[in-house]
């Protein structure tokens, strides 16, 4: 059963891709971000036990 | 981080907006929908990266088993947060584009129930893996669990044609060729190479993170992630 409806409101769509930027950005920069933190907090604990 | 790493992740990057831009730019309104459905160029790629994310997962379990290597279990990691992220994305345009074309932000149908259930399966497999130590028995279990996630793919993908449901049938591959316009389906096309190159460079970054990870919980005995 397929019940269509059709609007022109770019509302929607510019929600959609709004949030499709966001996700995809938000995960690639938390990415970036983590990787860092984890290789000061890497580098921090070599340097500690030397 | 590895200048491939970067160069490649800017060319995926300028493919998507391109893509993007065409879908919201280019590409004619749809007759019968109107202008709401250049969601679908969104909405479909996302779909599509998360099960791709879903097959790939599958095949390092296996692997994983196969060889004992814990490589291919950072490999399932990364995967798992990848396609939990495009099945949520799916979910999240899908609604979007639910609400103007069928009245409603989201329905129990057999495609959506499915699609939701996938997104259950890689968050219980996120928290799986962030709950066992590090050794044989995470890898096997997680493993495991990777390779039975996929069941759930080609149930999504046949949902719309075993049971009746709101969703459309597949308008891509179906017998008699697709049903859309040469210039909307390259489009497509091309939004979901991006996508899926996306899905791909953005478990490729998550990578060197869980190995770091898996270095630290090695020489602290806990894991910080």
């Amino acid at each position: 059963m397929n019940v269509m409806g059709s609007t022109n409101d770019w509302s929607f769509i510019i929600a959609a891709y709004v949030a499709g930027f966001l996700f995809v950005a938000g995960y690639a920069a938390w990415a970036f971000w983590e990787r860092r933190r984890l290789q000061r907090i890497l580098i921090a604990l070599r340097g500690a036990s030397k | 981080m590895p200048r491939n790493l970067k160069l490649t992740g800017i060319a995926i990057w300028t493919c998507l907006l391109a893509v993007w831009g065409a879908a919201l730019a280019v590409v004619p309104p749809d007759q019968n929908q109107g202008e709401v459905y250049r969601i679908i160029y969104l909405h479909v790629p996302s779909a599509i990266s998360a099960f791709a994310a879903s097959l790939f997962l599958a095949l390092a379990g296996g692997a994983a088993l196969w060889t004992r290597n814990e490589k291919f279990l950072t490999w399932q990691r990364a995967l798992a947060e990848t396609g939990l992220l495009m099945t949520g994305l799916a979910l999240l345009t899908g609604s979007i584009w639910g609400k103007p074309t069928w009245g409603t932000w989201w329905t129990w149908d057999a495609r959506l129930t499915t699609t939701f259930l996938l997104a259950i399966l890689l968050a219980g497999y996120l928290m799986l893996h962030s709950a066992l130590p590090a050794g044989r028995q995470r890898l096997a279990v997680c493993s495991g669990l990777a390779i039975f996630i996929f069941a759930d793919v080609p149930i999504i993908y046949k949902s719309v044609t075993w049971w009746r449901t709101l969703h459309q049938p597949p308008t891509i591959i179906r017998s008699g060729g697709s049903t859309m316009a040469p210039e909307m389906l390259t489009v497509l096309i091309s939004g979901i190479v991006a996508m899926v190159l996306m899905m791909f460079w953005l478990a490729w970054l998550r990578t060197g993170s869980i190995e770091l990870n898996r270095e630290l919980e090695s020489q602290t005995g806990a894991a910080l992630t």
